[in-house]
């Protein structure tokens, strides 16, 4: 028999309820990791999305891996889902399925096409399929559900033809089959190489003696741009003194006795000028009191003018000529007076 | 006279009968551990949050410390090196493949082993030689369980919560670090960035990790606390040796994980 008395419930103590706290907190912050992990590796892989079976053929499978994302316009629209090799007989080596994910099967029309492109350079190779334009969709949905497939131009049920629409393939040359292409391509292109290499052997010989040459040239120039100081020097004193008028080329090009006659010559000019100047002076003033003379007789003339026509007037007025200026009464269609 | 050589001939020795004797020490502990009868369970589970405050909660200021600059010092370097080739799309990769899966865990131990590991020599060293524990050759079942089981269960549930709380506090201040360096990431993309480069098998690793090393630093450590220490000056070379070889045992457990990532 158990005589021990039953263990009362402690309340529990402020260690123990900090220590429960950071075991729960740290729990809790595995689990929304975790659970943050999930949602998106559910959003990224599109787990709760529907899908739809297409298939394709290509003649490697070098590269591919089934998982692989399909790509189309930059996204990840599906994956790999088989990768078989055809029999023997065959045209197509190799049956690729792929599954496409809501909604970028839409996108994909009679007309698309699955390109096989090498991704990057450890020889991996990505299926990008292209956008169609032209045709009709290849799935039809029903009840948001991929329904009805095109299969040869006609709407199949999708039960009917589980393997979806086919897609066709432009299959590119993996990077190894390019890289051994673009070998022979160098190989062949070697010989042409070889002779343009030697062609340049030959032209960098000739440069060399050119710049034997060069290096000589610029030997002498050097010599002689060693010379041209002296040169430069003559030629700032001889610019000085052409900027001095009584400098030794002023004196060359007009010697000093010519100068001196010169200027004796021209005193003399400017003095026999001066005296026909004041001659000139001289006329004028005569001619203006000619002139003014002429103006006063003008004056007289006028005033006999002035007076001559008066006396024609008296005389006109007078009785005894009065007879000899008579004039003629005016011819008029007028009535006569009475 | 001893030379090196026999030196070396005399650990050659005494390793295999050392690493036996250890081995049969873990053996009986991870039993008593599993095997703690119900009337025990209330005094245990006192014992063990007394182990997981001392070792886990007074821990936590010094592990922020250390996520903090575990999460500055690799994404600040990160960032530099990646902006020259334009990838800084790929911090969030790098935060999980160097703090998520290898420095996180491995940083926790260290930190955990020195301090808290340390201390359980010391403390079960003073208590075998005051007589208040027995030696590690006769210790009993019910001393195990007293002694050692609360120490196991607790230095896992503590290394396990304290990996956990420094790889948050790692990632997020590697973002804080990437926003004031100017690199244009959201956080709802390095969110995504590190989600895209986790695999299920982290989580299960993580928690897996952390508290076998947990379990493996309690055990070395009580191992050696245990040992006939018969003078004050035997401790610190006990407790150096408790450190040296919990670490070495961790950083080779960590090695056989590595080989479990690449084996998925």
């Amino acid at each position: 028999m158990n005589n021990e008395p039953k263990p009362v419930e402690a309340t529990p103590s402020r260690t123990e309820r900090l220590v429960g706290v950071f075991i729960v907190l740290a729990i809790v912050l595995l689990l929304v990791g975790f659970a943050y992990f999930l949602y998106h590796t559910a959003e990224r892989k599109g787990w709760r999305v529907p899908r739809c079976p297409y298939f394709t053929f290509v003649q490697s499978a070098e590269g591919l891996e089934v998982g692989d994302p399909v790509k189309m316009m930059g996204f990840d629209i599906g994956e790999i889902s088989v990768i078989e090799a055809q029999p023997p007989a065959s045209y197509y080596n190799i049956y690729v399925g792929i599954t496409i994910r809501r909604p970028y099967y839409g996108y994909i029309w009679a007309d698309s096409k699955v390109r096989i492109a090498s991704a990057g350079l450890l020889g991996r190779r990505q299926l990008e399929i292209t956008k169609g334009y032209a045709g009709a969709p290849t799935v039809y949905d029903k009840h948001d559900r991929p329904d009805e497939i095109l299969v040869d131009g006609k709407r199949t049920p999708l039960a009917a033809a589980p393997k979806g629409p086919f897609l066709i393939p432009e299959e590119m040359a993996s990077v190894s089959d390019r890289a051994d292409k673009l070998l022979a391509d160098i190989q062949a292109a070697l010989p042409g190489v070889l002779l343009l290499t030697n062609r340049l052997n030959g032209v960098l010989d000739n440069t060399s003696v050119l710049l034997t040459s060069s290096t000589g040239l610029v030997h002498n120039l050097d010599q002689t741009i060693a010379q041209l100081p002296p040169v430069l020097s003559n030629v700032a004193v001889i610019t000085a003194n052409l900027r001095n008028p009584q400098g030794s080329l002023g004196d060359w090009l007009v010697p000093v006795d010519l100068r001196t006659n010169l200027n004796a010559q021209l005193t003399l000019l400017a003095g026999d000028l001066n005296n026909i100047l004041l001659h000139v002076s001289d006329i004028t003033s005569n001619l203006n009191q000619q002139v003014q003379s002429n103006d006063q007789i003008l004056s007289n003339i006028s005033t006999l003018v002035v007076d001559t026509d008066n006396l024609v007037q008296g005389l006109k007025r007078h009785w005894l000529l009065r007879g000899a200026f008579a004039t003629k009464p005016a011819t008029t269609n007028a009535p006569p007076k009475k | 006279m001893q030379t090196w050589v026999d030196n070396v001939g005399q650990h050659a020795l005494r390793s295999p009968a050392a690493l036996r004797h250890r081995f049969r020490f873990g053996r009986a502990a991870f039993t008593a551990t599993l095997s703690v009868p119900r009337a025990l369970r209330p005094a245990l589970r006192e014992a063990t949050a007394e182990q997981i405050w001392r070792s886990g909660v007074r821990q936590l200021p010094f592990i922020g410390l250390v996520g903090l600059a575990l999460g500055l010092l690799v994404v600040g370097q990160a960032v530099a090196l990646l902006r020259q080739v334009s990838a800084q799309r790929y911090i969030g990769t790098v935060m999980v493949t160097v703090v998520l899966r290898e420095l996180g865990p491995l940083l926790t131990v260290f930190l955990v082993a020195a301090r808290a590991g340390t201390a359980t020599v010391v403390e079960l060293g003073a208590m075998t030689i005051t007589g208040k524990a027995a030696h590690v050759d006769r210790l009993g079942m019910r001393t195990m369980r007293e002694l050692v089981v609360p120490r196991v269960t607790g230095l896992a549930i503590s290394v396990f919560c304290l990996t956990i709380y420094l790889i948050a506090v790692a990632l997020a201040s590697g973002y804080l670090v990437a926003f004031l360096q100017g690199v244009p990431l959201r956080a709802g993309a390095y969110c995504g960035q590190l989600a895209e480069a986790m695999h299920w098998m982290d989580f299960v690793f993580i928690a897996a990790k952390a508290a076998l090393f947990g379990v493996v630093i309690a055990i070395v450590s009580c191992y050696h606390g245990l040992e006939q220490l018969l003078r004050i000056e035997e401790f610190p070379a006990a407790t150096t040796r408790a450190v040296v070889e919990s670490l070495a045992i961790c950083v080779v457990l960590d090695a056989v994980f590595l080989a479990g990532y690449f084996l998925r």
